[in-house]
């Protein structure tokens, strides 16, 4: 599948005209506009981004917790399931044809410093960043689901499904650390506060850059 | 002579009408229709030009269907549908390319350039070869510019439809090199003209259409050579893949060597370069990591404890 808008070769013209032909008897087939192809590129992007930043923010946790009886196997647990979501979508850029974000380096060092900086705070610190992360991450993605659900075309499907079970395994994430006393942090209410903010800040320059 | 006096007195005649209807495209026209050889009897027709439809049949031979009405004014001036239309709504806006008639003068303009060049001249002698009025460049407002967009954007479809199946069970680089010579032999016609194309594109107002282009281009080429990459490598690997293709492009426009012999050595050796460097980075960051690595295993033995070691 591409999803460029230049892509359209004159078989591609062929099939959009039966397309839209087709459309009037289900609006799912249709081919996606310019503005949806550009939604769903920056939605890819972002996730990817996301998905890039959760790996090192549990990467750098585990450099100071990695060795922790109590939470270092949760951790890892988590840093598990968040390494495959990153190889889904180092999978998807390249065959949605979207570009990744220019700013990997910053989210890498970001999120790796927020990860190890947490930790050295203590467990509940740690664990109170993943929840803020997590429930950022949790909107997000459930804001993005409602937008496809608007699209709702065919090419949408697959990358609702991937959302969706993201989606659901972030939040079994903030659950997690919500029950390993992420509440009972040293300063919890700045500290998620901030972290909720640096987090929306860096959905909104990933969707541009 | 009695010609020129009668002509005289029918374009004064009918200037009364032409005035109204405000249409230099309509007044330029019927100007043309004199310059044959005519007839009492055409003359008349000429003289109701604005009231009977079909009066003048002149050129109508040259005229293409009338599908799109709005491109050939001459033979359609005549018809009262067309000048009630004028009247209630200002001339209708040309739609932007690429609709079928503008692809199509655009297409015929291409082998107008290696003579004329990049120039609202080519659009014209395009135009007229189609079967339209000289004016109809005026379609494209930029203008060579909207030519150069149209050969870049056709060069790209030329180049995926070419490539297509026929890339299987290459390496990489091989790939690589294959679109790009496939991408420089379409730049084969047009590559006396082709330094003026890019002084057109160099224009600041053009630079976003040139770079645009460029960098589809490249990201074609690394699509179609089934590249994966999802980090950094994805801007690297673009960036110097543009500077090889642009530069290679520049290096022929002076080729004078047999059939571009020189150019696709040229592309050979860059791309060569480029393999050797990215080889020589990643052998360097495979030191280093091997460093680090040492680094940090001599300190551990002297007994420093390090989060990451377990």
């Amino acid at each position: 599948m591409s999803l460029r808008r230049s892509d359209a070769t004159t078989a591609d013209l062929k099939d959009s005209t039966i397309d839209t032909i087709e459309s009037k008897a289900s609006s799912k087939k249709r081919p996606l506009t310019y503005q949806e192809r550009k939604l769903i590129e920056s939605m890819i992007r972002v996730d990817h981004a996301g998905e890039l930043g959760a790996n090192y923010i549990y990467k750098g946790q585990m450099a100071v917790l990695g060795k922790d009886k109590e939470v270092g196997h949760v951790i890892q647990e988590m840093w598990d399931q968040e390494k495959v979501h990153l190889r889904t979508f180092d999978e998807i850029i390249p065959r949605y044809r979207v570009r990744p974000t220019l700013l990997r380096p910053l989210w890498e060092t970001a999120g790796f410093m927020l990860g190890a900086g947490t930790a050295l705070m203590g467990k509940e610190a740690a664990m109170a960043c993943t929840e803020a992360v997590e429930t950022v991450i949790g909107e997000h993605y459930n804001d993005q689901l409602r937008e496809l659900i608007n699209i709702d075309n065919e090419e949408t499907t697959e990358l609702r499904e991937v959302i969706k079970k993201f989606r659901d395994e972030e939040l079994q994430h903030l659950e997690t650390s919500v029950d390993y006393d992420a509440q009972k942090a040293p300063l919890y209410g700045p500290l998620s506060a901030m972290i909720h903010a640096g987090c929306k800040a860096a959905i909104w320059i990933t969707t541009r850059l | 002579m009695n010609h020129h006096r009668l002509l005289s007195t029918s374009c004064s005649l009918s200037k009364s009408v032409t005035t109204k209807l405000i249409k230099p495209f309509f007044v330029r026209e019927t100007r043309r229709q004199f310059k044959p050889s005519f007839t009492i009897s055409q003359l008349q027709n000429i003289r109701s030009l604005t009231s009977t439809p079909n009066s003048t049949e002149s050129d109508t031979s040259t005229a293409p269907t009338r599908q799109y009405g709005f491109l050939f004014h001459s033979s359609d001036s005549s018809s009262p549908h067309f000048s009630s239309q004028l009247k209630s709504t200002p001339i209708p806006t040309p739609p932007t390319p690429p609709t079928p008639v503008p692809a199509r003068i655009l297409q015929r303009a291409l082998s107008f350039v290696p003579v004329y060049g990049w120039t609202v001249e080519t659009l014209s002698k395009a135009a007229v070869a189609e079967g339209y009025l000289s004016v109809t460049h005026g379609l494209f407002s930029r203008g060579g510019v909207d030519l150069i967009d149209y050969f870049l954007e056709d060069c790209r479809r030329k180049m995926i439809d070419e490539l297509s199946g026929k890339m299987d069970g290459l390496k990489t680089h091989e790939k690589v090199k294959m679109a790009c010579v496939v991408r420089l032999n379409m730049m084969r016609p047009y590559i006396k003209k082709w330094p003026e194309a890019l002084a057109i594109m160099a224009h600041p107002s053009n630079v976003s259409m040139s770079v645009g282009h460029l960098a589809q281009l490249v990201d074609d080429i690394w699509y179609l050579a089934g590249d994966k990459s999802a980090d950094m490598n994805w801007y690297s690997k673009r960036t110097e893949l543009a500077l090889i293709y642009s530069s290679t492009e520049l290096y022929m426009t002076q080729d004078k060597s047999p059939n571009f012999e020189a150019t696709f050595k040229f592309l050979d050796n860059r791309l060569t370069d480029v393999m050797r460097l990215g080889k020589a980075i990643s052998e360097i960051g495979t030191f280093v990591d091997f460093a680090t690595k040492s680094a940090i295993g001599i300190l551990a033995s002297k007994g420093l404890k390090f989060p990451g070691n377990r």
